[in-house]
Order: C-alpha cells, then sequence, then structure tokens
C-alpha cells in the first residue's frame, strides 16, 4: 500500500520538475529569441542610417555635377547650392594628371571629369556653396572656367598698383541677390586680415610684394589650421606663386605657374588663379583648356578653308574686298600676317604646349599663345570693319 | 489483478494520448513553419519585384536627366555657338561654316568628346529652307536598353551663302541618350 502510494508522489515530483525545467528553457528561449530580433532591428537600423547616408552623398554629387554642368555652359552666371544639411560633410576637390574629382571627403562617391576646368579649394565645409563661371577666350571662346567657392570661405584682396582690379573683381563678384555674394574684403595691410568665423581665408597680393617666403603670417591667421590659409601673389611675367601658412611663416607652394591669358576685364585666367587651391589644380585644369583649344582651333580652321574657297569662288569680290582676301590668306592677294599663317602656328604651339604640360616639363611655349592670339584678335577685328570674321 | 489492468490500461491511455498530442503539436509546428516561409518567399519576391521596378523607374530619370544635359552642352559648344566678336555669344544658334568642320573634329576625337556627349547620338536637320541632316557625333551603346530623344529648334547662320548679309536657316537639334 505504502509503495502503491509512493509512486504517484514521485511521479508528481518528476512531472513538476520537468515543468520547473521546461519554464526556464522557455524563458531562456525567449531572451535568446528577443536579443536576436533587438539585434537584427539594430543592425538594420544601423545599415538604413549607412544605406541613408551613402544615398544622401550619391545625390548630392550626382545633383552637383548636374549644377555644375548647367554653371559650366552659362557664362558669366552665378549659380548657389544649398548645403545646410550636409554642413557636416566636407567636400573635397583634386585635379591629377587632367581628371578632376570632386566627392564628399571619405565617401567612396565621387565625379570623375575630364573637360570641365573647376577651379575650388581642396576642401569645402559650408552651408551654401557658390559657383561662376567666366568664359575663357584665346581670342575666341574656348570654354567656361568654372569657379566653385563658399561662404564661408574668405578672400583678402591686397593691392596698391592694381587697385583697378579690385574695383573691377568688386563690380564682377556683386550680386543684387545678396545671398550669392562671394565673400571679400579690400585691404591696405596684412595686418587687416581677420579670418572671423570663416572655415579658410586666402590672400590675394595683386601687386606680388606682400606675401613673401618665411614672411610672417598675419597674426589674427594664426588660428587657424596651416591648410585653412593661403594665399596667391602675382608675380611680373604673367606668373602665379601660391603660399601656404606654416606655423607663424608662409611657405611656398609649389614652383610659380604661367597665367596664359590676353588680359582685360574679366580675365578668366587670372580669376581662375584666385580661385584655385594651388599651382597643381591650377596648371591641371588649364590643361583641360588647352586641349580644348587645340580642338576649337582646328574648327576655327576649317571655317577659315570655307571663307577662302568663298572668296577664291567669287573671285569679282577681289575688286572691292581686296583686304578681306589679304586678311584671310587667299593664294595671290595673302598679306604678310594673315589668318591661314597665324592660325597654323597657333595649332603647332598649342600642340607642343599640350605635351609640354603633360611632360611636366617647365613649359614656356603656352605663354607663347599670346602673342599669336593676339596676332589673330587685331586680323579678325579688321576683318569685322567689311568682311565675314573669324569669330 | 482488475485494479492492475485499470492502471496498465490508463497508463497506455496516458502515453497514447501524449504521443498524439506530440503528433498534433509537430504538425502544428510544421503547417506554422510552412506559413511561415510562404509569407517569408512572398516578402522576398515583393521586395524583389518593387526594387526592379523603383531601379528601372530612377535609371529612367537619370537617363532624362542626361538628355537634357547632354542638349544643354551641345546647345553652348563653342565648337558649333554663332559668336559675335569678342560680344557674347548667340544664343541657340549654331555658325554652320563651324558646324561643318566640327563634324570632322568630333568623329576624330570621338574619346575626347565622349567625356561630354557620353553615350548618345546628336545630329542637326535643317527645316527650312532646306533639309540637309548633319550627323555631329554617333556614339551609340553596345546592347542599349533605354535610349531618350530629346530636340531643340535653332537658328542656323550661314555667313558664305548669304548675298552680303548672313543667310540664317531654321533647324532641329536632336539628341538621343543611350543607357
Amino acid at each position: 500500500m505504502t509503495h502503491k502510494q509512493q509512486k504517484p508522489k514521485v511521479f508528481e515530483l518528476s512531472h513538476s520538475r520537468k515543468g520547473q525545467v521546461q519554464l526556464t528553457v522557455n524563458w531562456i528561449y525567449i531572451v535568446i529569441a528577443g536579443a536576436v530580433i533587438l539585434l537584427f532591428f539594430a543592425g538594420l537600423v544601423v545599415k538604413g542610417k549607412d544605406a541613408a547616408e551613402k544615398n544622401i552623398a550619391e545625390d548630392v554629387v550626382q545633383v552637383m555635377g548636374n549644377v555644375f554642368t548647367g554653371a559650366g555652359v552659362s557664362e558669366k552666371t552665378k549659380n548657389r547650392i544649398e548645403t545646410s544639411g550636409l554642413a557636416e560633410f566636407t567636400f573635397q576637390f583634386t585635379c591629377m594628371e587632367g581628371v578632376s574629382t570632386f566627392g564628399i571627403k571619405d565617401k567612396t562617391n565621387s565625379v570623375q571629369d575630364t573637360t570641365q576646368p573647376t577651379f575650388s579649394p581642396e576642401e569645402i565645409k559650408t552651408t551654401r556653396m557658390l559657383l561662376w563661371s567666366l568664359p575663357y577666350k584665346l581670342p575666341y571662346k574656348i570654354v567656361d572656367l568654372l569657379f566653385v567657392t563658399s561662404v564661408n570661405t574668405k578672400y583678402f584682396l591686397i593691392a596698391f598698383d592694381d587697385i583697378d582690379f579690385v574695383n573691377e573683381f568688386d563690380t564682377a563678384t556683386d550680386d543684387s541677390d545678396k545671398t550669392m555674394k562671394i565673400n571679400w574684403q579690400s585691404i591696405t595691410t596684412l595686418e587687416d586680415v581677420d579670418p572671423k568665423g570663416n572655415f579658410q581665408i586666402r590672400i590675394v597680393d595683386l601687386d606680388g610684394i606682400y606675401v613673401k617666403e618665411n614672411g610672417d603670417v598675419p597674426v589674427k591667421a594664426l588660428t587657424l589650421a596651416d591648410d585653412k590659409v593661403t594665399a596667391v601673389t602675382f608675380l611680373s611675367g604673367n606668373l602665379v606663386q601660391y603660399y601656404q601658412k606654416q606655423g607663424t611663416v608662409w611657405s611656398k607652394k609649389g614652383k610659380p605657374v604661367e597665367m596664359v591669358s590676353l588680359g582685360g576685364k574679366r580675365d578668366a585666367a587670372k580669376y581662375a588663379a584666385i580661385f584655385a587651391n594651388d599651382g597643381n589644380q591650377y596648371t591641371c585644369n588649364m590643361l583641360k583648356a588647352y586641349k580644348r583649344l587645340g580642338l576649337v582651333n582646328k574648327v576655327y580652321q576649317g571655317k577659315l578653308q570655307d571663307l577662302q574657297s568663298y572668296y577664291t569662288e567669287n573671285s569679282q569680290l577681289s575688286l572691292t574686298k581686296a583686304g578681306c582676301y589679304g586678311l584671310a590668306g587667299v593664294e595671290g592677294f595673302a598679306f604678310e600676317q594673315n589668318l591661314k599663317n597665324e592660325m597654323e602656328a597657333y595649332q603647332n604651339k598649342i600642340e607642343t604646349c599640350i605635351f609640354e604640360s603633360k611632360e611636366g616639363l617647365a613649359s614656356t611655349s603656352c605663354q607663347d599663345f599670346v602673342g599669336l592670339a593676339n596676332a589673330i584678335s587685331n586680323i579678325n577685328q579688321e576683318l569685322q570693319s567689311e568682311c565675314i570674321s573669324l569669330y | 489483478m482488475v485494479l492492475r489492468n485499470k492502471k496498465q490500461q490508463k497508463s497506455r491511455i496516458f502515453e497514447l494520448s501524449q504521443s498524439r498530442k506530440g503528433q498534433v503539436q509537430m504538425t502544428e509546428t510544421i503547417a506554422v513553419l510552412f506559413i511561415f516561409f510562404i509569407l517569408i518567399v512572398f516578402g522576398i519576391s515583393f521586395f524583389y519585384q518593387y526594387a526592379q521596378s523603383s531601379f528601372q523607374a530612377e535609371q529612367e530619370e537619370l537617363l532624362g536627366k542626361r538628355a537634357i544635359e547632354t542638349t544643354l552642352k551641345a546647345l553652348f559648344i563653342p565648337e558649333l555657338m554663332c559668336t559675335k566678336g569678342d560680344a557674347e555669344a548667340e544664343d541657340n544658334c549654331f555658325d554652320m561654316m563651324k558646324v561643318r568642320h566640327a563634324m570632322d573634329v568630333f568623329n576624330e576625337s570621338k574619346l575626347v568628346y565622349f567625356d561630354t556627349f557620353s553615350f548618345s547620338k546628336i545630329s542637326l536637320t535643317e527645316i527650312y529652307p532646306g533639309n540637309e541632316t548633319y550627323e555631329l557625333y554617333d556614339f551609340p551603346k553596345k546592347d542599349w536598353e533605354n535610349s531618350e530623344k530629346t530636340f531643340f529648334i535653332i537658328a542656323m547662320k550661314d555667313e558664305v551663302k548669304g548675298d552680303g548679309q548672313p543667310h540664317y536657316g531654321l533647324g532641329r537639334l536632336d539628341i538621343e541618350v543611350y543607357s
């Protein structure tokens, strides 16, 4: 009897222990499953954040690429890109061997370009980007040079001799829309330089005498990092030298670079030198313009051939418009200085300059453009009076 | 003896009910798993279709943007534009004396202009007074899947055709981009 009574007790006990074990297993199972689910969602959130950031970076780079295209083709226009949502990101612009790269720093997405010359600081961290383009003419329009800067990049223009350029800069950069105005200030001494809250500053020494190797950096600019304080000086012989702050003194950044331009108002090559990060970026982007010049000149050489054929076919015009024949270089009528000869010489110089620039030689033949471009410009002006002009 | 038999019967019934309960639970689990996997398969297929359609829409949008961008670049390219000396260039106008030679330059330097025009076909058709067609640039993409066409009406200036004054015609600039 006692034996019989003992059995159900054992059974009940084993059942309750089994229940206890089951209950514990269930709780462990719930905790593990909960942790896995939580981890899954946490992972999803992290991945989603990464993907969203990547998407924003991609979209911004894409949109900016489009804006750059628009700004690059419509000359003398100013544009702005609101980047307040991306204020914590740093935009980076580089140019190597004729290929510009633009993107967000430390992000994989970037846009590469081999045709549009773009001049900008190497890094921009801002709430508003400013874009401005000017046509580069040698002597006809080759391409629009695009300048990229920001509201928190300040330019200090210092000049005594070249004060006319400061006035021109004022007029050129002025805009009725104040949000599109380039952040700049005219100063009379380097001590006037005060970066205030700007991300970076650029001193533009138009006389080429204020900023010198090992010269003192303005005291107030010492608070900024070395790469955020730069200077550009315009030397005689159309040379441009870039400097960067190194501790408390100025240090040369590369060798002087040549500025190839016909001068005059709104000289795109000069403005490009002001906005370019350094000599390397300047020459790298100008090389794009020279390559394009070679192609555009070929088209104009073709146009000249059409012009010569037209004058040859309409020989009766030689009686009244002999000058046109002479200037265009029609055989039997050609003047000593005619378009045909000048343009052929021009094409040769362009090709030599491109070759030398690609090879990284200390080229001077690019400067030779100027004389030939001036000659073509003079002939064209003469043609405009009563003949068909080249451009 | 009877009591013993009864007890044996009870335990058998208990075992039987336990094993049947287990079977039912097993079937339940399999059914739940089956439904779960079906839902997962449905979810994946819906997500795949959604991703594919949104990718396609994005591709189309990008192609449209590229078409506009290429048109813009072609309209303002110095190799084709009408000029007026040092003054600003004439908008929406092509200099035909340049166009005739730009065709050769574009062809000779196709890879250089590829950076500007990418995979596209650009042609200029005279609408008035003639009907000549100039194929300016043609770089189709092999096995292209999508294409987007745009056009623009422009003036065609030809100074050697006019009688003392430049001759102006009317043309249509056709641009087709491929992806």
